[in-house]
Protein backbone atom coordinates (compact mmCIF):
# COMPACT_ATOMS: atom_id res chain seq x y z
CA UNK A 1 0.00 0.00 0.00
CA UNK A 2 1.50 3.40 -0.75
CA UNK A 3 0.94 5.92 1.54
CA UNK A 4 -0.07 9.96 0.40
CA UNK A 5 1.16 12.05 2.78
CA UNK A 6 0.00 15.54 1.82
CA UNK A 7 1.41 18.23 3.42
CA UNK A 8 4.29 16.33 5.71
CA UNK A 9 7.55 15.55 4.37
CA UNK A 10 8.13 12.51 6.56
CA UNK A 11 11.92 12.78 7.73
CA UNK A 12 11.19 16.31 8.62
CA UNK A 13 8.16 15.82 10.91
CA UNK A 14 10.01 12.08 12.32
CA UNK A 15 12.85 14.68 13.20
CA UNK A 16 10.64 16.71 14.76
CA UNK A 17 9.11 14.36 16.79
CA UNK A 18 12.15 12.83 17.60
CA UNK A 19 12.80 16.28 19.69
CA UNK A 20 9.53 16.49 20.29
CA UNK A 21 8.83 17.92 24.21
CA UNK A 22 7.59 16.59 27.03
CA UNK A 23 6.10 17.02 30.72
CA UNK A 24 7.91 16.39 33.73
CA UNK A 25 8.05 12.46 35.34
CA UNK A 26 9.99 10.44 32.03
CA UNK A 27 11.69 11.28 29.13
CA UNK A 28 10.27 11.22 25.37
CA UNK A 29 12.16 9.50 22.35
CA UNK A 30 11.47 8.21 18.96
CA UNK A 31 14.90 5.95 17.88
CA UNK A 32 14.08 5.61 14.51
CA UNK A 33 15.94 1.79 15.00
CA UNK A 34 14.13 1.03 18.18
CA UNK A 35 14.50 -2.86 18.24
CA UNK A 36 10.90 -3.71 20.15
CA UNK A 37 9.34 -0.94 17.64
CA UNK A 38 10.97 -2.36 14.35
CA UNK A 39 9.84 -6.36 15.85
CA UNK A 40 6.33 -5.39 15.40
CA UNK A 41 6.22 -3.78 12.33
CA UNK A 42 8.54 -6.50 10.36
CA UNK A 43 8.25 -6.19 6.71
CA UNK A 44 8.15 -2.15 6.72
CA UNK A 45 10.05 -1.19 3.58
CA UNK A 46 12.37 1.85 4.20
CA UNK A 47 10.59 5.50 3.56
CA UNK A 48 10.48 6.73 0.47
CA UNK A 49 12.68 9.72 -0.43
CA UNK A 50 11.31 12.70 0.78
CA UNK A 51 10.74 15.46 -1.00
CA UNK A 52 11.80 19.14 -0.06
CA UNK A 53 10.28 20.40 3.39
CA UNK A 54 6.38 21.96 3.27
CA UNK A 55 5.28 23.87 5.84
CA UNK A 56 3.25 20.62 7.36
CA UNK A 57 5.89 19.94 9.78
CA UNK A 58 3.83 18.92 12.76
CA UNK A 59 4.44 20.45 15.79
CA UNK A 60 5.88 18.05 18.64
CA UNK A 61 3.61 15.49 20.84
CA UNK A 62 4.11 15.89 24.63
CA UNK A 63 3.26 14.14 27.62
CA UNK A 64 2.21 14.62 31.28
CA UNK A 65 2.62 12.80 34.33
CA UNK A 66 0.22 13.59 36.93
CA UNK A 67 0.79 11.49 39.93
CA UNK A 68 -0.54 7.93 38.22
CA UNK A 69 -2.47 9.44 35.41
CA UNK A 70 -0.17 10.18 31.90
CA UNK A 71 -1.51 12.04 29.09
CA UNK A 72 -0.12 12.01 25.91
CA UNK A 73 -0.91 14.83 23.43
CA UNK A 74 -0.46 14.07 19.62
CA UNK A 75 -0.93 16.88 17.03
CA UNK A 76 -1.87 15.67 13.59
CA UNK A 77 -4.10 17.29 10.60
CA UNK A 78 -7.36 15.17 9.57
CA UNK A 79 -6.53 16.62 5.86
CA UNK A 80 -3.41 14.48 6.00
CA UNK A 81 -5.04 11.43 5.71
CA UNK A 82 -3.19 9.95 8.96
CA UNK A 83 -4.09 9.19 12.33
CA UNK A 84 -2.32 8.41 15.87
CA UNK A 85 -2.44 4.84 16.81
CA UNK A 86 -0.80 3.08 19.91
CA UNK A 87 1.94 1.19 19.43
CA UNK A 88 2.53 -0.43 22.38
CA UNK A 89 0.52 -4.19 23.26
CA UNK A 90 -1.10 -3.81 26.52
CA UNK A 91 1.45 -5.85 28.33
CA UNK A 92 4.06 -3.78 27.57
CA UNK A 93 2.59 -0.75 28.63
CA UNK A 94 1.78 -2.21 32.38
CA UNK A 95 1.47 -1.14 35.02
CA UNK A 96 -0.03 1.57 32.42
CA UNK A 97 -3.62 0.83 31.23
CA UNK A 98 -5.31 3.11 28.71
CA UNK A 99 -7.54 5.25 30.06
CA UNK A 100 -9.57 7.39 27.73
CA UNK A 101 -8.84 9.04 24.09
CA UNK A 102 -9.83 12.49 23.03
CA UNK A 103 -9.97 14.15 19.62
CA UNK A 104 -9.78 17.76 19.49
CA UNK A 105 -10.53 19.41 16.20
CA UNK A 106 -8.39 22.35 15.76
CA UNK A 107 -7.08 22.15 19.53
CA UNK A 108 -3.59 22.39 18.56
CA UNK A 109 -1.12 24.88 17.49
CA UNK A 110 -1.18 26.60 13.93
CA UNK A 111 -4.65 24.77 13.13
CA UNK A 112 -3.53 21.21 14.11
CA UNK A 113 -5.89 18.70 15.35
CA UNK A 114 -5.00 16.73 18.47
CA UNK A 115 -5.31 13.44 19.65
CA UNK A 116 -5.09 13.12 23.49
CA UNK A 117 -4.41 9.09 25.22
CA UNK A 118 -4.62 8.83 28.92
CA UNK A 119 -3.19 5.92 30.56
CA UNK A 120 -3.67 5.32 34.20
CA UNK A 121 -1.22 3.21 36.45
CA UNK A 122 -2.74 0.65 38.85
CA UNK A 123 0.47 0.49 40.94
CA UNK A 124 4.20 1.72 40.72
CA UNK A 125 7.02 1.20 37.95
CA UNK A 126 7.59 2.31 34.24
CA UNK A 127 6.87 1.86 30.87
CA UNK A 128 7.24 3.23 27.42
CA UNK A 129 4.12 4.22 25.44
CA UNK A 130 4.62 4.08 21.73
CA UNK A 131 2.45 5.99 18.99
CA UNK A 132 3.01 5.60 15.36
CA UNK A 133 0.82 8.06 12.62
CA UNK A 134 -0.81 5.76 10.14
CA UNK A 135 -4.10 5.66 7.46
CA UNK A 136 -7.33 5.52 9.69
CA UNK A 137 -8.46 1.62 9.73
CA UNK A 138 -4.55 0.90 10.60
CA UNK A 139 -2.86 -0.31 13.57
CA UNK A 140 0.55 -1.15 14.63
CA UNK A 141 0.14 -4.16 16.73
CA UNK A 142 -1.92 -6.96 16.54
CA UNK A 143 -2.13 -9.67 13.95
CA UNK A 144 0.24 -9.20 10.79
CA UNK A 145 -3.62 -8.61 8.70
CA UNK A 146 -3.81 -6.07 11.08
CA UNK A 147 -0.93 -3.96 10.60
CA UNK A 148 -0.02 -1.50 8.77
CA UNK A 149 3.13 -2.30 6.89
CA UNK A 150 3.92 1.10 4.87
CA UNK A 151 6.24 3.96 6.05
CA UNK A 152 5.18 5.03 9.04
CA UNK A 153 4.88 8.76 8.90
CA UNK A 154 5.89 9.87 12.82
CA UNK A 155 6.27 8.07 15.79
CA UNK A 156 6.78 8.91 19.47
CA UNK A 157 7.48 7.64 22.15
CA UNK A 158 6.94 8.64 26.12
CA UNK A 159 9.40 7.44 28.96
CA UNK A 160 6.91 6.98 32.06
CA UNK A 161 6.66 6.48 35.81
CA UNK A 162 4.66 5.94 37.87
CA UNK A 163 5.21 6.91 41.65
CA UNK B 1 -28.42 9.78 34.35
CA UNK B 2 -28.59 6.11 33.78
CA UNK B 3 -28.79 4.57 30.29
CA UNK B 4 -29.48 1.24 29.33
CA UNK B 5 -28.55 -0.77 26.92
CA UNK B 6 -31.98 -1.63 25.06
CA UNK B 7 -32.89 2.42 25.21
CA UNK B 8 -29.33 3.06 23.39
CA UNK B 9 -29.93 -0.24 21.14
CA UNK B 10 -33.26 1.38 20.54
CA UNK B 11 -31.99 4.45 19.28
CA UNK B 12 -29.52 3.19 17.22
CA UNK B 13 -31.48 0.63 15.79
CA UNK B 14 -33.91 3.21 14.49
CA UNK B 15 -30.66 4.69 13.14
CA UNK B 16 -29.35 1.99 11.91
CA UNK B 17 -32.54 -0.12 9.80
CA UNK B 18 -34.24 2.71 7.80
CA UNK B 19 -34.37 0.06 5.07
CA UNK B 20 -34.63 -3.86 5.53
CA UNK B 21 -31.11 -5.15 5.59
CA UNK B 22 -30.53 -9.02 5.60
CA UNK B 23 -27.55 -10.08 8.12
CA UNK B 24 -25.10 -12.78 7.98
CA UNK B 25 -23.78 -13.68 11.60
CA UNK B 26 -20.26 -12.62 11.69
CA UNK B 27 -17.50 -14.85 11.54
CA UNK B 28 -15.73 -15.75 14.63
CA UNK B 29 -12.44 -14.63 15.06
CA UNK B 30 -10.05 -11.37 14.86
CA UNK B 31 -12.05 -8.14 13.31
CA UNK B 32 -10.63 -4.72 13.81
CA UNK B 33 -13.25 -1.63 14.39
CA UNK B 34 -12.84 1.81 12.90
CA UNK B 35 -14.92 4.45 14.37
CA UNK B 36 -15.53 7.78 13.40
CA UNK B 37 -17.13 10.36 14.77
CA UNK B 38 -17.82 14.31 15.32
CA UNK B 39 -18.40 17.25 13.52
CA UNK B 40 -16.59 16.29 10.81
CA UNK B 41 -16.85 12.87 10.82
CA UNK B 42 -13.22 12.59 11.77
CA UNK B 43 -11.39 9.21 12.70
CA UNK B 44 -11.95 8.54 16.30
CA UNK B 45 -9.93 5.03 17.10
CA UNK B 46 -9.24 1.89 15.36
CA UNK B 47 -9.63 -1.12 17.73
CA UNK B 48 -9.50 -5.12 17.87
CA UNK B 49 -11.79 -6.88 18.44
CA UNK B 50 -12.05 -10.44 19.03
CA UNK B 51 -15.56 -12.69 18.04
CA UNK B 52 -16.49 -15.88 18.92
CA UNK B 53 -18.96 -18.19 18.20
CA UNK B 54 -20.75 -18.46 20.84
CA UNK B 55 -22.07 -14.68 20.74
CA UNK B 56 -19.47 -13.49 22.95
CA UNK B 57 -16.65 -11.15 22.22
CA UNK B 58 -13.37 -9.62 24.02
CA UNK B 59 -11.26 -7.03 23.36
CA UNK B 60 -7.48 -7.58 21.80
CA UNK B 61 -6.68 -4.17 22.36
CA UNK B 62 -8.42 -2.84 25.50
CA UNK B 63 -7.78 -4.49 28.77
CA UNK B 64 -10.54 -6.35 29.84
CA UNK B 65 -12.72 -5.62 27.13
CA UNK B 66 -16.07 -8.03 26.58
CA UNK B 67 -19.63 -8.47 26.05
CA UNK B 68 -22.23 -10.63 23.68
CA UNK B 69 -22.97 -9.39 20.34
CA UNK B 70 -26.49 -11.57 18.70
CA UNK B 71 -28.05 -11.51 15.65
CA UNK B 72 -31.29 -9.79 15.41
CA UNK B 73 -33.93 -8.83 12.97
CA UNK B 74 -32.11 -7.46 10.25
CA UNK B 75 -28.76 -6.40 11.63
CA UNK B 76 -25.93 -7.59 14.69
CA UNK B 77 -26.21 -6.06 17.54
CA UNK B 78 -23.22 -5.62 19.93
CA UNK B 79 -22.47 -4.63 23.57
CA UNK B 80 -20.25 -4.76 26.29
CA UNK B 81 -18.27 -3.05 28.85
CA UNK B 82 -14.33 -2.65 29.36
CA UNK B 83 -12.62 -1.52 32.70
CA UNK B 84 -13.04 1.21 34.03
CA UNK B 85 -16.97 1.80 33.44
CA UNK B 86 -16.56 2.44 29.77
CA UNK B 87 -19.82 1.37 27.82
CA UNK B 88 -20.40 0.32 24.41
CA UNK B 89 -22.98 -0.51 22.03
CA UNK B 90 -23.64 -0.96 18.28
CA UNK B 91 -26.09 -1.75 15.72
CA UNK B 92 -24.83 -3.30 12.75
CA UNK B 93 -25.95 -4.73 9.15
CA UNK B 94 -23.60 -7.27 7.84
CA UNK B 95 -23.66 -8.11 4.25
CA UNK B 96 -21.12 -10.36 4.61
CA UNK B 97 -19.49 -12.70 7.49
CA UNK B 98 -16.57 -10.45 7.14
CA UNK B 99 -17.90 -6.86 7.47
CA UNK B 100 -20.01 -4.79 9.32
CA UNK B 101 -20.91 -1.28 9.54
CA UNK B 102 -23.24 0.80 11.65
CA UNK B 103 -23.74 3.38 14.44
CA UNK B 104 -21.75 2.88 17.74
CA UNK B 105 -21.80 4.48 20.93
CA UNK B 106 -19.08 4.63 23.78
CA UNK B 107 -20.03 5.90 27.20
CA UNK B 108 -18.99 6.27 30.66
CA UNK B 109 -22.14 6.58 32.99
CA UNK B 110 -22.78 10.05 34.13
CA UNK B 111 -20.32 11.54 31.80
CA UNK B 112 -20.40 15.70 31.11
CA UNK B 113 -18.41 15.42 28.02
CA UNK B 114 -20.48 17.04 25.65
CA UNK B 115 -17.95 17.12 22.61
CA UNK B 116 -18.91 14.16 20.86
CA UNK B 117 -15.23 13.54 20.69
CA UNK B 118 -14.11 11.73 23.82
CA UNK B 119 -13.89 8.02 24.74
CA UNK B 120 -16.42 8.53 27.32
CA UNK B 121 -19.44 10.46 25.37
CA UNK B 122 -18.42 8.91 21.90
CA UNK B 123 -21.56 8.69 19.32
CA UNK B 124 -20.03 7.17 16.13
CA UNK B 125 -20.15 5.40 12.81
CA UNK B 126 -17.92 1.90 12.63
CA UNK B 127 -17.03 -0.47 9.84
CA UNK B 128 -16.19 -3.60 10.87
CA UNK B 129 -13.45 -5.74 8.89
CA UNK B 130 -12.75 -9.09 9.41
CA UNK B 131 -9.17 -10.07 9.58
CA UNK B 132 -8.44 -14.01 10.60
CA UNK B 133 -9.72 -16.70 11.90
CA UNK B 134 -7.46 -16.78 14.35
CA UNK B 135 -7.74 -14.17 17.03
CA UNK B 136 -4.80 -11.88 18.57
CA UNK B 137 -3.15 -12.06 21.37
CA UNK B 138 -5.06 -10.51 24.59
CA UNK B 139 -2.85 -8.65 26.73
Amino acid sequence: MTMAIPGIAGAALLGALLLGGCGGGGSASAPANDASFAEKTAGEPAPPPVAAATAGVLPPPTFSVTGRIVTVTLPYRTADGLVWVSATRMSDAAPFMFKGLEIKPGGGPNGTDLSVFTYEADRSGTATLKFGLVPPGKMLIGLPSMVYTGPVTARYEANVSAP
Amino acid sequence: MKISFMSIAAALSAAAFGSSLASAAPSAGQWTVEVTTGPRNIHFNTVGICIAADGTWSSTTQRRGSGRWLVSGGGVLWRGNYEGGLNDAAVLSAPSATHMSGPLMQWVAGTTDRTNTAIDNVYGTSVWQFQSATCDTIL
